[in-house]
């Protein structure tokens, strides 16, 4: 696939040219299936569909093994970090936990991000940041979107017709990490109102670290933090009545149906509320919208 | 038979197109065949660089304000990372990246091409001195903030890997090829006349060379280097020349209250002689913001290790001057001082704001997140409405001052162990500093002791002590401090209590000055306004002279770059 080649120092002082440097495969499948049937006066109609795949790179020059690029049999979308299960609540137990000092050099305290000490060193860091030395960094997740899925129906009854459309991904794993997660990275931005769930002496139970007014240590990625971007979402319903013809040709018109519709209704997602899971990353895209709409349909 | 003529009058013509005819370059675009052509296109070439002249440290900071937050003049708001060991080596760093390889990069881009341009053969060396000029311009920042780096004079391919993977070179290699470039350009820039406004000439290539070897030659005498002192005789050489030249004063309207103060909010500083290269604003063109992060954005204080450095009227510290009256309040802490205290900090003797009202001075020191320490930057901010809309300001900033010269003069001349300084040495360079805010002169010796000299880790001559006072005054927040602390291996100021603290405020003062003006600050035993309530002390660590190298580029050197000690 067309990118950019193995790696090279800096001292290059430019980019490294595209090239057809590496292989990827991607594996999958997609199924979908459709029913219409009628059931006495309902028509109706169901239909799914199910997707998945997995990419690889088969194929990348990375003699070094760096994390920072591709690298044979690096799985497509996988996201490195430190796991991290909690915050630390004392003194005493910063002191007794691992030294996470190569993240940081200032002082930890209570509220700060407790990194788990994988390789059992003593130490928290990233090692010589290769595959061979990744020190306590590992694959916390990816952010392939697994097993797309949609699924619909709708039925017509008489004068009335209903249909329905959810869509969803799965699995996947995103790290977002932008200062509309965090809020506190630095002093001239907007806080989300998420943040108030910040640690402090009185609220030791809180999600977020404690504020620092700049992006750093408690900033890592990890597992903590990484978000789970599954979801599914009624993306449209619509319920719509045919005015009976006799009725509608005494003002001259063949067919008048009206209907009522609904965009984006629904969503289940446990990703951090300031996001929506259809346009995570770009924080300055214009957000989907929830609509409901009214409209009718004439033929003369 | 026919048939047979025309079939090999087909294949001629499908063998006949020549390779010229094939290659063809776009007509609207530029292409690197159709570049080299005529010294306007080297012009044009060496124009990309000129930016690089706006940001000088190893900061990226355009604002007076900010320059010297790293220092021991200033304190910032929040604690700078930097400066209390927080910082840790990271996989990558924009210090060390492609990018900030990107201008040794382009340089050498020119120099391996600009040899196919025919014309004016003194033109075309004037092009490539600026282009050795910035190159010069871009290792010598490699060095201050890492040390050794490789030196890298070709353009370099994705195979180069003899130069891809060098080693790091001696900072005193890259030195001296530093030094080559700037002989170069000085040797083969124009004469100031002889350029457009704005573009770099001889005297801003002395200039610079002075500053370069001046930082160089006291790096190596202070960190134990050795061959010093080649670089303090080219420092005082260049300075020298430009000295000599005639062509360069300091600003002065004889009015030693005002004229510093002046100096940093001029309209136009084209045409003023103290200016040997500066950056001009103009309206509807090109504004500064200066005024206005100064006055809104600054989160920076002046400390009151640096507000007792200014010298007495009669020239003598406020240890020993008896016109010293002490500091119960900033206004008679500023009384009988060097009159460039006034002129840097703010006070009464100048309006804050000058609004269609008429002028408005700060009733009491501005203190709050804005400047942490009560010692407000005033030098460099104009009161003036017009500068302080956003977008608006046209005051000119200094890029070389000859100011800087002068000093740089004084302190090569006085660390070269044959000869040494006379008393003829500061009349022409410190001394004209001090005239021009009506301080006595400084004498060969001195004529006194201060028991409160810095201390910077190991004897200095009294001399050398005041010479150092001199420049860390009148070049206060023009982004000096860190690189001399750093040249005069200097950390141990760092650990001085009172580069922590700000304004003294007695309680007879406190009554004076509104209720919740110090609300949740805390203040030491002696009343001085604590920057930071948790913190009153900080260590130097060696380390910090130079910065680390990203963890992805040592991995990726197959060995070849190694750590920066004590990262």
């Amino acid at each position: 696939m067309l990118t950019a080649g193995e790696s090279l120092p800096a001292v290059l002082g430019t980019g490294v040219p595209q090239a057809n440097a590496a292989d990827l495969k991607t594996s999958g499948f997609e199924i979908s299936l459709r029913w219409k049937d009628q059931i006495g006066k309902v028509k109706y109609y169901v239909n799914a569909s199910l997707s998945d795949y997995i990419s690889e790179i088969t194929k990348f020059s990375n003699p070094e093994g760096t994390l920072g690029s591709y690298y044979n049999g690096m799985k497509f979308g996988q996201i490195w970090g430190y796991k991290s299960y909690g915050l630390f609540q004392t003194e005493e137990e910063v002191e007794n936990h691992a030294d996470q000092s190569p993240i940081w050099g200032g002082d930890w305290a209570p509220g700060d991000v407790k990194y788990e000490d994988l390789n059992n060193d003593g130490v928290i860091n990233s090692g010589q940041y290769t595959l061979d030395d990744h020190g306590d960094l590992t694959v916390i997740g990816n952010s392939t979107p697994r097993f797309q899925y949609s699924f619909g129906g709708g039925f017509e009854w008489s004068k009335l017709d209903f249909s329905f459309f959810f869509q969803g991904i799965g699995k996947s794993d995103a790290w977002i990490g932008s200062t509309q997660f965090w809020g506190f990275v630095a002093s001239y931005v907007n806080l989300p109102k998420t943040v108030l769930d910040s640690w402090s002496p009185d609220n030791t139970d809180a999600y977020f670290p404690r504020p620092y007014i700049y992006y750093g240590h408690n900033n890592q990625t990890s597992s903590r933090y990484l978000q789970d971007a599954s979801y599914i979402r009624l993306k449209n319903l619509t319920l719509g009545y045919t005015i009976p013809s006799n009725l509608s040709k005494k003002i001259l018109i063949n067919y008048l149906r009206i209907y009522l519709s609904g965009e984006n209704l629904l969503t289940f997602s446990k990703l951090n509320e300031n996001f929506d899971p259809e346009i995570i990353y770009n924080a300055y895209a214009y957000p989907t919208q929830r609509a409901i709409s009214f409209g009718v349909n004439i033929k003369f | 038979m026919k048939n047979k003529i025309i079939f090999i009058i087909f294949l001629f013509a499908l063998t006949s197109c020549n390779d010229d005819f094939m290659d063809r370059y776009p007509k609207d675009a530029l292409s690197d065949p159709m570049f080299w052509s005529s010294p306007d296109d080297l012009e044009s070439f060496a124009n990309q660089f000129y930016p690089l002249l706006t940001t000088r440290g190893q900061h990226d900071f355009n604002w007076l304000i900010q320059m010297d937050d790293q220092s021991d003049n200033k304190c910032t708001g929040t604690p700078l990372p930097w400066l209390f060991g927080q910082d840790v080596p990271a996989a990558t760093s924009g210090y060390w990246n492609a990018g900030a390889w990107s201008t040794i990069r382009a340089t050498n881009y020119f120099l391996s091409r600009y040899e196919k341009v025919e014309g004016d053969a003194i033109k075309i060396a004037s092009y490539v001195g600026e282009v050795r000029f910035f190159r010069a311009w871009e290792y010598y920042k490699k060095v201050r903030i890492f040390g050794d780096v490789p030196w890298i004079d070709k353009d370099l391919g994705t195979n180069d890997d003899e130069y891809l993977y060098k080693p790091r070179d001696s900072r005193k290699v890259v030195m001296d090829h530093v030094l080559d470039d700037l002989d170069y350009a000085i040797e083969n820039l124009y004469e100031p006349s002889k350029v457009p406004q704005g573009r770099i000439h001889k005297y801003v290539a002395l200039a610079f060379k002075s500053r370069v070897c001046l930082y160089e030659a006291s790096y190596r005498k202070y960190h134990n280097l050795g061959e010093y002192e080649k670089f303090y005789m080219e420092a005082r050489e260049a300075a020298k020349a430009i000295m000599s030249s005639g062509m360069y004063s300091l600003y002065t309207t004889e009015n030693p209250h005002k004229d510093y103060y002046d100096l940093f909010i001029q309209s136009d500083l084209r045409g003023n002689k103290e200016s040997i290269l500066c950056m001009v604003y103009l309206t509807n063109i090109l504004n500064t913001y200066t005024s206005h992060y100064t006055e809104a954005n600054g989160y920076v204080g002046f400390t009151k290790d640096f507000a007792e450095s200014y010298l007495c009227a009669d020239g003598k510290p406020i240890s020993i001057s008896p016109l010293y009256l002490g500091d119960d309040s900033l206004e008679m802490e500023m009384t009988n001082r060097d009159l460039r205290f006034r002129q840097t900090i703010d006070n009464k003797s100048f309006p804050y704001k000058i609004t269609n009202e008429g002028p408005i001075y700060n009733k009491y020191p501005r203190v709050n997140i804005l400047c942490p320490t009560g010692y407000l930057q005033i030098k460099g901010h104009s009161p003036l409405g017009s500068e302080y809309e956003y977008g608006l300001g046209i005051n000119d900033r200094f890029i070389f001052r000859y100011a800087e010269v002068l000093l740089n003069y004084a302190e090569a001349t006085a660390e070269l162990e044959l000869g040494g300084i006379t008393q003829d040495d500061l009349d022409e360079s410190i001394n004209l500093l001090r005239e021009r805010v009506g301080l006595p002169k400084l004498t060969v010796p001195i004529g006194f002791s201060d028991p409160n000299w810095p201390d910077y880790g190991y004897d200095l001559s009294p001399l050398l002590h005041e010479i150092r006072r001199e420049r860390r005054v009148e070049l206060v927040s023009e982004d000096f401090r860190w690189d001399d602390i750093v040249r005069w291996k200097a950390g141990k100021l760092f650990e001085n209590p009172k580069t922590l603290v700000g304004i003294r405020v007695t309680p007879e003062w406190k009554d004076q000055l509104p209720g919740d003006l110090f609300e949740d600050r805390k203040f030491t035993n002696d009343y001085l306004l604590q920057t930071y309530n948790d913190i009153i002390s900080r260590d130097w660590n060696d380390k910090l002279y130079l910065r680390w190298i990203p963890l992805e580029e040592i991995a990726l050197s197959r060995g070849n770059l190694v750590q920066n000690p004590g990262w």
